[in-house]
Formats: C-alpha cells, structure tokens, sequence
C-alpha cells in the first residue's frame, strides 16, 4: 500500500501509540526498533511503555495467571 | 494448516521450515518448493472464477457492498481518536479481555467469549472436593462433544444474528472445513454482514482479501478503506498494519 504523505513518521506514530494503548504487543516492538535507530524520541518510547503497562494492569489478574501456568496456549500478554 | 506461496497448496507445520512458518502469507514457500528453486507466485486464477455466469453478479454485488461503506468517509480526526477496546468485559471476573487469542475462549453455546482464567477455574462440589465437569462456565450448558455439533450450535447461534458466529462461519467457508465448500465470495459476504452488525475482525479479513486477491481482484485502495474502518472501530491488527504502511514508503519493506 502506497501512502505519499510527507508526515508519514508523524501518522505512523500516532497509529502505533493507539496499538499500543489498545494492547498490541508488537506495536511496541516496532517503536523501540525506531528508537534505537534514532527515528522516534525518547518521549514517545517512555509514553508507549507507561500506556503498555496501563493496559497490562486493567487485564492482568491472579486466576488468569495460574491458568497460563498450568495449561499450554494461555498466554495472554 | 498455512498455505505455500509458490506452490498454493495448504500443507502441515512439518513441511515447514521454522522461519518460513512465521512469514507472510505471500512471501511463505514450503520446503519442496525451496529445494527446487522454486519463486512466489500469485495465486492462479480459479476456473469457477472465470466461467461461472454469476461472476457478473457477484462482483457488482460486492461493488456495492464496498460503496457502501466508501460511502461513511473517515476524516482524520475520527481515524486517530482513541477506540473503543477491541473486546468487551469478560461476563464471570469483569475484567478487560486480552487482545491476544490465548487468552479468549469463545462458547458456542451462548456466544459469550470468556477469559482463559475463568474457562479454567476449578469447581467445587458440596464437600469441598474438585470435580471435572465439561460445562460452560457462564450458562452450564455440558461442552459440545464433537466439532459437529459445536458447528450446529454456530449455525443456530447465526440465525439469531450473533457478529462473532457469522464471522468464524465466513472464515469455514474461506478454508473449506468443518464441512463447508470453499468458497471465497460467500465468505467476503459473510464478513460483510458481520462487520455492519460491528465485527472489526470481518473488516481486516476483508482487507486481507483485497490486499491479497483472494476470490477478488487485488484492490489496494479498496484494502486501505476496509483496514481503517476496522481501526477505528477497535481492531489492534490493524492499526498495528495501518502504522508499518505508513512507514513503509520511508524505508522500504520493514
């Protein structure tokens, strides 16, 4: 897909800080690759990081832990 | 079950090197087709495709179908508000359902999904002993005992008009299993019934479709509307996909 806007890294940025509010793991991944090749800021990482761990604890709990111990494929974050 | 991008046959984890199973569906290519040197290719074009005389009719009606959602424009304010969560509260522990699919369980008896820690937790009887009952844990309807009568429950489960049901019925007929024929453009008809009853998943699939040519021809544009629509109805996938293509034309595939 083709998309010939100037403010590219701009739109990309605002799509993956609301993947990774939303609890897209690899939308993470992503902005990291960007900061250690200079290309996003320190902010956004830290502003990622914190929204991430904001969306682990609405979903994280005890029983959801002992199932993804004990039984294969329950792997939730 | 993945398909092979060079060969199109669809083939078993084994017949799979361990880096080729985690590409792309369009860049993934077999062992046998690796030892022969074999190049990607797009998919042939079906026969039923090209003969069939309702061809015509199917694909205005899909025209339609996509004109009608062309017709609900995005601006750019709605794209990069923050969305609804993609999934709802699970109904037992009222806590925020991951996005990942580990830790959903779909009922087919009362169409309700469930988190894993709730599908799992163990029930008691009278005098404090464990007891493994094979029931739903929301409405204790006993599990279905075959994969046959989960898809009968499915059927009545669509007749009611259930998103998610319309939607994995869309995906049996993409695959062919559990019975059903394969056939694309009944599922493409599917999805879209599902994503206007508010499924963002039906959207991204037909995304997929579009940016693939499966059972259609490949429309980029027709892709991006159908991947932005998902986005701002919640679906993480493909806000994740809409921000690489974004990138995509600074840097080049990655």
């Amino acid at each position: 897909m083709e998309e010939n806007n100037e403010g590219n890294m701009d739109r990309a940025m605002k799509h993956y800080m609301i993947a990774v509010r939303s609890g897209r793991q690899e939308a993470l991944a992503d902005i990291k690759k960007l900061y250690t090749i200079g290309q996003a800021s320190k902010d956004d990482f830290m502003k990622a990081l914190q929204s991430y761990q904001i969306y682990l604890g609405e979903i994280k709990s005890n029983q959801r832990d002992k199932a993804a111990a004990t039984y294969e494929g329950c792997r939730y974050y | 079950m993945k398909t092979c991008a060079a060969c199109h046959k669809d083939l078993p984890k084994d017949s799979y090197s361990k880096k080729q199973w985690k590409l792309d569906e369009c860049q993934r290519r077999c062992k046998v087709c690796i030892a022969n040197n074999r190049e990607v290719q797009p998919p042939p074009q079906q026969d039923k495709y090209n003969n069939d005389q309702n061809t015509n009719e199917i694909i205005s009606k899909l025209d339609a179908m996509y004109l009608e959602i062309f017709d609900k424009k995005i601006n750019d304010e709605e794209l990069f508000k923050q969305p609804p969560s993609q999934y709802e509260d699970c109904p037992i522990c009222f806590l925020l359902l991951p996005v990942l699919n580990g830790g959903i369980r779909y009922q087919s008896c009362c169409g309700k999904l469930i988190c894993c820690g709730c599908f799992y937790a163990p029930v008691y009887d009278n005098q404090g002993n464990e007891v493994d009952n094979q029931k739903c844990s929301f409405c204790r309807t006993p599990h279905p005992a075959s994969s046959e009568e989960a898809v009968e429950r499915m059927k009545k489960r669509m007749e009611a008009g259930d998103a998610e049901a319309i939607y994995n019925q869309g995906s049996y007929y993409r695959d062919g299993r559990n019975g059903f024929p394969q056939d694309y453009n009944k599922a493409l008809e599917l999805w879209h019934r599902a994503g206007e009853l508010g499924y963002a998943e039906a959207y991204v699939n037909i995304g997929y479709s579009y940016n693939t040519g499966r059972g259609v021809e490949v429309d980029k544009e027709k892709a991006k509307c159908y991947f932005e629509h998902a986005a701002v109805m919640g679906s993480t996938i493909s806000r994740h996909n809409l921000g690489r293509n974004c990138l995509r034309t600074q840097y080049g595939g990655e």
